[in-house]
């Protein structure tokens, strides 16, 4: 009788820690969701990965050298 | 006693009426963000200079700075258009430090439920910036207090998780 009961009340644990797993999943997904970006950074190694992730800084900076170049006193 | 009544029927109205007008203005926001995003991915893709969404940033920022506005920046899934900003750009790069770090600041300000993180997809553009090696350390650190927080409300209890 209290092993029956033991049972439910660990199926029924079971079933509420799957609910929030698959509520974490639907939230968060399963951490493949930007794989193919991970892979490109790490396709392009350390430094030079962080660099290309700046790419419109990098675009916006070489703007606003040029800038700073006709600016300069 | 009527005179009394009228002006609070007036505010009533007003404030359904600036409500609306916030929602259009976050709506109108949205879109922006939106077409900038995918300007700037088109601008990837060709090789240019991708700076439409560091153009409308400032005005991004003021948006969520306002804490007036939460509430319909929420209501209107302008979390989406966030997301779209974050998320990484076709050749694997990142947004802007500038814009990541902007959106990610202020993302731990807003009073964000799960509902608005299953409208959005935040939850998951948040768990690769965890991932990225290429992302700020203190970005990243951010990153994974708000998966941290939001992941609480979905377990009930404050002491499944490592502050």
């Amino acid at each position: 009788m209290r092993s029956a009961r033991a049972k439910n009340q660990f199926s029924a644990q079971s079933r509420v820690d799957q609910d929030k797993m698959d509520e974490l999943f639907e939230i968060f997904g399963d951490g493949e969701d930007y794989a193919w970006a991970l892979e490109a950074e790490g396709g392009k190694g350390g430094e030079e990965g962080e660099g290309e992730g700046e790419g419109e800084d990098k675009d916006q900076d070489q703007d606003q050298d040029d800038d700073d170049d006709d600016d300069k006193d | 006693a009527a005179a009394m009544k009228k002006p609070t029927k007036r505010r009533k109205k007003n404030e359904v009426d600036l409500e609306a007008m916030q929602d259009e203005a976050i709506g109108s926001l949205k879109n922006a963000m939106k077409d900038a995003a995918y300007d700037d991915i088109e601008c990837v893709n060709a090789h240019k200079p991708a700076t439409h969404k560091l153009r409308l940033l400032p005005k991004v920022k003021e948006t969520l700075l306002k804490s007036a506005l939460y509430d319909s920046i929420l209501d209107n899934n302008m979390l989406e258009a966030v997301r779209i900003w974050l998320e990484p750009l076709p050749d694997g790069s990142l947004p802007s430090y500038e814009i990541q770090r902007t959106l990610i600041n202020e993302l731990t300000k807003l009073p964000i439920k799960t509902i608005h993180l299953r409208e959005s997809g935040l939850g998951k553009v948040m768990v690769f910036y965890q991932k990225s090696p290429i992302v700020d350390p203190i970005l990243k650190r951010t990153a994974e207090k708000l998966i941290s927080d939001w992941t609480r409300p979905i377990m009930g209890r404050s002491d499944n998780y490592r502050a």
